[in-house]
């Protein structure tokens, strides 16, 4: 049972009111098919002014309330800009893109979130603030691993992508139909210079309850010459020790089997090979 | 819990549940042109209303979200016996066949020919990516949306 809606318009208040057990919301998106289970106060997020897209000369710094609209519709710079764009153009349709917010994406946490395979590997990071502490900053890779640095009065407010000169992405996902939920998905980033490859980053999203990083795959490529014949070897090795949880969707083995292949074509795209 | 808002032009207080969503308090006012086909997935687009002329799922709606907002349902656009541009053209079109889907369709459109009323066919498919129809296949939705959108432009160019 929904107790209260509050609404504050200063992060304080609303910081104020987390630590005494509401539960941010934001979009919402999630909030109906699993509101049976709810029996707490809610605190809406979205009169922050946590809504801003900010740009500087070295990194894209989106609140933690943008939607995903805002960041189709925004002018944002760099193979990064465009990289986020195209992944949020993939994430369900319009009207739920009007609603769904870059923090909820993450915080929400389905297991075939879209978003945090993106800014996983975009190396972004993101700020918690919490009522009476100053912000933190931390790796979106670390805040993935273990126990959430959200939750428990601690709220997103902030993600913050790195621009980096020669930095280039792939992804790939392959769902049902266009608007439905990833079987699994795939990105990848790097830099190519003199023909070898640096700051490679291999993501799967879908196959384990939060997005991870691949970095048997990552390593068996750093400061190689990429070819489609490395690509094919560094990602068959990793294939048979892939972690992928079972789930209603497809079997563990048809992933396993969609997972190489579309980390294959993710890593020739960020390697300029397609 | 209780908040004003505006609906359909008309300034109302609303007292509801704080969990209740818009969905439900539209049906209670009597705006039953809002549908719902998908159980709080926000999967069908039955449910879409504007919110200050956002296309919004009024089913994963918070109510209380809409406090001090413009909420505008299918029941302002027009009446059986004038129909707004759109509905007009998305009749002629053929372009509605069962209508659970067509409130929402009609105000998808608004949104985007509020945007544009040169939309290409991608702007369309984007626009309507939200609403799922079961009968008609689409091809005659595009129809009338594009219909409606040369209608508007007519009326703009003829000064109306």
């Amino acid at each position: 049972m929904i107790r209260a809606y509050h609404q504050p318009k200063r992060l304080d208040d609303a910081l104020a009111l987390l630590k005494q057990g509401a539960l941010p919301v934001a979009g919402a998106t999630g909030l109906y098919s699993t509101r049976k289970k709810i029996d707490a106060e809610l605190c809406d997020i979205t009169d922050l002014g946590l809504g801003k897209i900010e740009v500087t000369a070295d990194a894209i710094h989106l609140g933690a309330t943008v939607t995903l609209t805002q960041l189709i519709d925004a002018d944002l710079p760099g193979e990064e800009g465009a990289f986020l764009k195209l992944v949020a153009r993939h994430i369900t349709a319009r009207p739920m893109r009007n609603a769904i917010t870059i923090g909820g994406n993450i915080a929400h946490a389905v297991f075939w979130a879209d978003m945090p395979v993106a800014l996983l590997a975009l190396d972004a990071s993101i700020e918690i603030a919490r009522a009476g502490e100053a912000a933190v900053t931390v790796a979106i890779a670390d805040a993935l691993k273990g126990s959430a640095p959200w939750g428990n009065g601690a709220l997103i407010t902030k993600v913050v992508i790195p621009l980096k000169k020669g930095r280039r992405f792939g992804y790939e996902r392959l769902s049902r139909t266009k608007n439905d939920y990833a079987y699994v998905t795939a990105a990848a980033s790097m830099s190519v210079c003199d023909g070898k490859a640096s700051d490679v980053r291999v993501v799967f999203g879908a196959l384990q309850p939060r997005a991870f990083r691949a970095t048997d795959i990552e390593s068996d490529l750093e400061g190689k010459a990429i070819s489609a014949e490395s690509i094919a070897q560094a990602v068959q090795k990793a294939a048979t020790d892939l972690p992928i949880a079972p789930n209603f969707r497809a079997s563990v083995d048809y992933r396993r089997d969609v997972a190489t292949a579309l980390a294959r074509r993710a890593i020739a795209q960020a390697a300029g090979q397609e | 819990m209780k908040f004003t808002t505006t609906i359909n032009g008309l300034a109302r207080e609303i007292d509801c549940d704080p969990g209740a969503n818009l969905y439900d308090v539209l049906r209670a006012l009597g705006l039953k042109g809002v549908k719902q086909g998908c159980d709080n997935e926000g999967t069908c687009g039955a449910c879409t209303v504007l919110i200050d002329g956002v296309p919004t799922l009024a089913c994963i709606t918070p109510a209380p979200k809409v406090a001090g907002h413009e909420v505008t349902t299918i029941e302002a656009l027009g009446t059986p016996d004038k129909p707004h541009l759109i509905q007009r053209e998305f009749v002629d079109a053929g372009a509605i066949q069962c209508g659970f889907c067509s409130p929402g369709m009609i105000l998808s459109t608004k949104a985007l020919l509020d945007r544009t009323t040169s939309p290409s066919q991608a702007e369309i498919a984007e626009a309507l990516s939200g609403n799922l129809c079961r009968c008609t296949g689409y091809v005659k939705i595009f129809d009338a949306v594009k219909n409606a959108a040369a209608a508007m432009r007519k009326e703009a160019s003829d000064g109306k």
